[in-house]
């Protein structure tokens, strides 16, 4: 269809410039994969919102709230109670019904009683100082907690971490992702770059020289760093490198992490560990996929063919064979994404890199409700965006498979 | 004319054993002629024993699950450098030569010769139970090291165990259902494991553990009846199994299901199903008879390859203080305490324990599950 298509077209640049990216449409699927893609993000909208639902309201069934959680000082009542009405805690969890005993002011809802709203001015030993205010009684069933926080989402605002440490300098969830998300992104960027490429060409090595002693060894490396957990690796490698060779530092000492990546030798040295933690797990299992991968392929006629007419045995591999081999490599991306976060996690609380997983930890303990939500919501995002990325590189990868 | 004798019988045999055989006798065969894979099911056998029989070890006196203030007085490993503070066990423990014969486990020849003297002595803690030796050294609660990886190797095993069975269990019976019955059935509960498939297990996972081990712990303030109370205790009593099994059954068996369907899928159109079906064959035949002996081998290959994810994601928690109960023994935990305990930089001998134990469970089940996978698909094997 596309070699055709250019075929016909002039020869302007301007045609030629549509032509290629027509070609590039084609080359992805075209219009199928619009619906595609359309469809899959479409679907992609209630199961955000049902993550939202779910982790909402689990967040806010433990017991305890973010200000009065375990381990904090204990503050006076009514300092929590000016808080919480503060920042909206006061409010009904999913539903304002009537009986839950907040009632906004609004013009648009029935009313139905009259009730006393009472605002809490301060307190001291006698008790708390109170103000009430008779107001007009009105239903409004979504001016809840939940409902409130998916409004202010939609409108990408995340709300003001709840964090103790965080809430007097007003620093909104936003912020605080902003800057430890790109934190999380170096250490699992690079180990998905070595674990390709560490994986790959050790996962085709073994295959080339099947049943060797390299297929073998390198097997048997594999099968082990795929068994090793990053809690034992993450000790074993701090305690080779940085503590016994003192190659590097055992965590990062002069705040790189946070004042962003600079292309130094330090960085290197404290990007290295955690980034060996997370990559050496990814390319054995890379690696254990490419050669199976591979193996299989090269069974395949088309790769008899290319051998028959007399090819090199370089090129039938590495042009023939590997290119469609890769192709189950390719979709480990999103099982590998899953597995970036979920390693980040251990990776950042051993190496005490002030990421996103160290963050999410962290504000579950505090209660932070905002935050638990934001981490949440962006990891899931990740997930399922990582999912639909997987398809469209399958189709793009092996034209066979169809999106419908 | 001998050759031909000698042959005969031979073949015979062969034929004999053919006719025998049915799928999972080749795939026993199969799995037979596999040496790593059968050195992993040995292995794993062992575990399992010890794992099982530790109350056994503990009877005889080879380790003690006890601690604290009975064992307390042995040396603290993790803390090497022997300090003022610590309380001498007293002379009285000390046997005629003012030495005790208990061994203090694992110490650098330094601190050996400092302590030893001092710290290594210590009262009898039961005339009947009383442990002879402290093999890997204590912890700092003074509870012998060698005990709690015994123990922990309970919690590792049950996790992984119980994980994939639930989610095999789980899944194939979901997955059945929406592959056999296709159509709307299918497209409904397929739908709903594409919904589910987004959601971050481990964020969940997380979010759940929190709220179980917050619930238990009010719970051990307040009290409670009734079936809530009831959950509780046997949680408490299963030393934070029960809830840890739930987190992660909840969304493991996603992934299962989806296995599952595709294979009934698969399979549903082949002649043998359809021939079944001509001779009128009921639904429940062809499930139970044709479709489930085929698709239940893959599907208990994909969950043994599982289990040392189910292994990992226990260890984790417990490391970060969410996994089982404390005091309960548990790698994850174990490597943490010698984590929090600085013991990257003195006495590694401590660290190496659990993680070897965790490293050798998990390869072995990887193993298992190779071996597995090339005994039930022959035409994968080798890869």
């Amino acid at each position: 269809m596309s070699t055709h298509a250019r075929k016909l077209s002039g020869g302007s640049l301007l045609e030629s410039v549509r032509n290629a990216g027509g070609t590039v449409f084609q080359a992805v699927g075209g219009a199928s994969m619009v619906k595609f893609l359309i469809r899959r993000l479409l679907a992609a909208v209630p199961v955000l919102f049902a993550i939202m639902l779910v982790t909402f309201t689990l967040s806010h069934l433990l017991p305890g709230g973010p200000f009065n959680a375990v381990g904090q000082r204990r503050m006076p009542d009514y300092v929590v109670r000016q808080l919480e009405e503060q920042f909206g805690l006061n409010k009904s969890l999913l539903f304002n019904t009537p009986n839950d005993g907040y009632f906004p002011d609004g013009d648009d809802w029935k009313i139905i009683g009259y009730r006393d709203e009472v605002t809490t001015l301060g307190g001291s030993a006698g008790g708390d100082i109170r103000q009430e205010t008779r107001r007009v009684l009105k239903i409004d069933l979504l001016d809840s907690q939940f409902f409130t926080y998916v409004w202010d989402v939609l409108h990408f605002d995340f709300g003001p971490s709840l964090n103790i440490a965080l809430r007097d300098q007003n620093v909104s969830v936003t912020d605080e992702i902003a800057t430890r998300l790109p934190v999380s992104m170096q250490v699992g960027v690079f180990a998905v770059l070595l674990g390709f490429l560490l994986g790959i060409p050790l996962g085709v090595l073994a295959a080339v020289y099947q049943n060797s002693a390299i297929d073998y060894v390198s097997m048997f490396f594999a099968v082990l760093g795929q068994a090793t957990p990053s809690i034992v690796l993450a000790p074993i490698l701090i305690i080779v490198f940085a503590i016994e060779l003192d190659w590097v530092p055992v965590s990062d000492q002069q705040n790189q992490w946070r004042e962003g990546p600079e292309l130094s030798l330090y960085y290197l040295k404290i990007l290295a560990l955690p980034v060996l933690t997370l990559g050496t797990g990814m390319s054995a299992s890379i690696a254990r996929l490419t050669r199976a991968s591979l193996l299989q392929v090269l069974h395949e006629d088309y790769v008899r063919t290319a051998r028959a007419k007399g090819l090199r045995e370089r090129a039938v591999i590495y042009v023939h064979a590997l290119k469609n081999a890769l192709i189950p490599v390719a979709t480990i991306l999103g099982p590998l994404l899953a597995a970036v976060l979920t390693g980040t996690f251990v990776v950042e609380l051993i190496f005490v890199i002030p990421g996103l997983g160290e963050s999410f930890v962290n504000s579950v303990g505090a209660r932070d409700y905002t935050m638990i939500m934001g981490v949440s919501i962006l990891y899931s995002i990740f997930l399922i965006f990582g999912n639909i990325m997987v398809d469209v590189i399958y189709t793009w990868l092996d034209p066979r498979i169809r999106f419908d | 004319m001998a050759v031909a004798e000698g042959a005969e019988p031979i073949s015979l045999q062969e034929q004999e054993e053919s006719q025998r055989s049915n799928p999972w006798f080749d795939a026993w065969r199969l799995f037979r002629r596999n040496k790593a894979s059968m050195v992993a099911l040995g292995v794993i056998l062992l575990i399992v024993f010890i794992a099982v029989t530790a109350k056994l070890w503990t009877n005889i006196g080879l380790i003690d699950a006890r601690g604290g203030a009975v064992a307390r007085h042995t040396v603290n490993p993790l803390n090497v450098a022997p300090q003022d503070s610590y309380p001498d066990p007293g002379l009285a423990a000390r046997d005629d030569q003012g030495r005790n014969p208990y061994w203090c486990g694992w110490l650098t020849d330094e601190a050996l010769v400092s302590v030893q003297d001092k710290y290594c002595s210590l009262p009898e803690p039961d005339a009947e139970k009383k442990q002879w030796v402290w093999l890997l050294g204590a912890d700092s609660n003074g509870k012998d090291w060698l005990t709690q990886t015994i123990y922990g190797a309970q919690v590792s095993l049950a996790v992984g165990v119980v994980g994939a069975t639930m989610s095999l269990v789980v899944g194939l019976i979901y997955g059945m259902i929406s592959g056999f019955y296709g159509g709307r059935i299918d497209n409904a509960m397929m739908r709903f494991v594409d919904f589910m498939y987004g959601f971050p297990t481990l964020v969940f996972i997380i979010l759940m553990q929190v709220y179980f081990t917050e619930v238990a712990r009010e719970y051990q303030d307040q009290g409670r009846g009734g079936i809530v109370g009831f959950i509780l205790d046997l949680n408490k009593d299963m030393g934070g199994l029960l809830f840890l099994f739930i987190a992660l059954g909840v969304l493991n068996w996603i992934g299962m299901a989806r296995h599952a369907r595709g294979l009934v899928l698969s399979y549903r159109s082949k002649e043998f199903v359809e021939a079944a079906r001509a001779v009128g064959a009921s639904n429940r035949r062809i499930i139970f008879i044709h479709l489930l002996p085929n698709i239940i081998g893959p599907l208990i290959v994909l969950e043994t390859l599982a289990i040392p994810g189910y292994i990992f994601t226990e260890a984790f928690l417990s490391f970060i203080g969410l996994g089982v109960q404390p005091g309960t023994p548990s790698w994850g935990a174990m490597i943490s305490e010698v984590r929090q305990r600085g013991g990257f930089f003195s006495n590694r001998h401590i660290l190496l324990v659990p993680s070897i134990a965790l490293v050798i469970t998990t390869l072995s089940f990887n193993f298992l599950g190779d071996g597995l996978r090339d005994a039930f698909d022959p035409r994968m094997r080798g890869t």
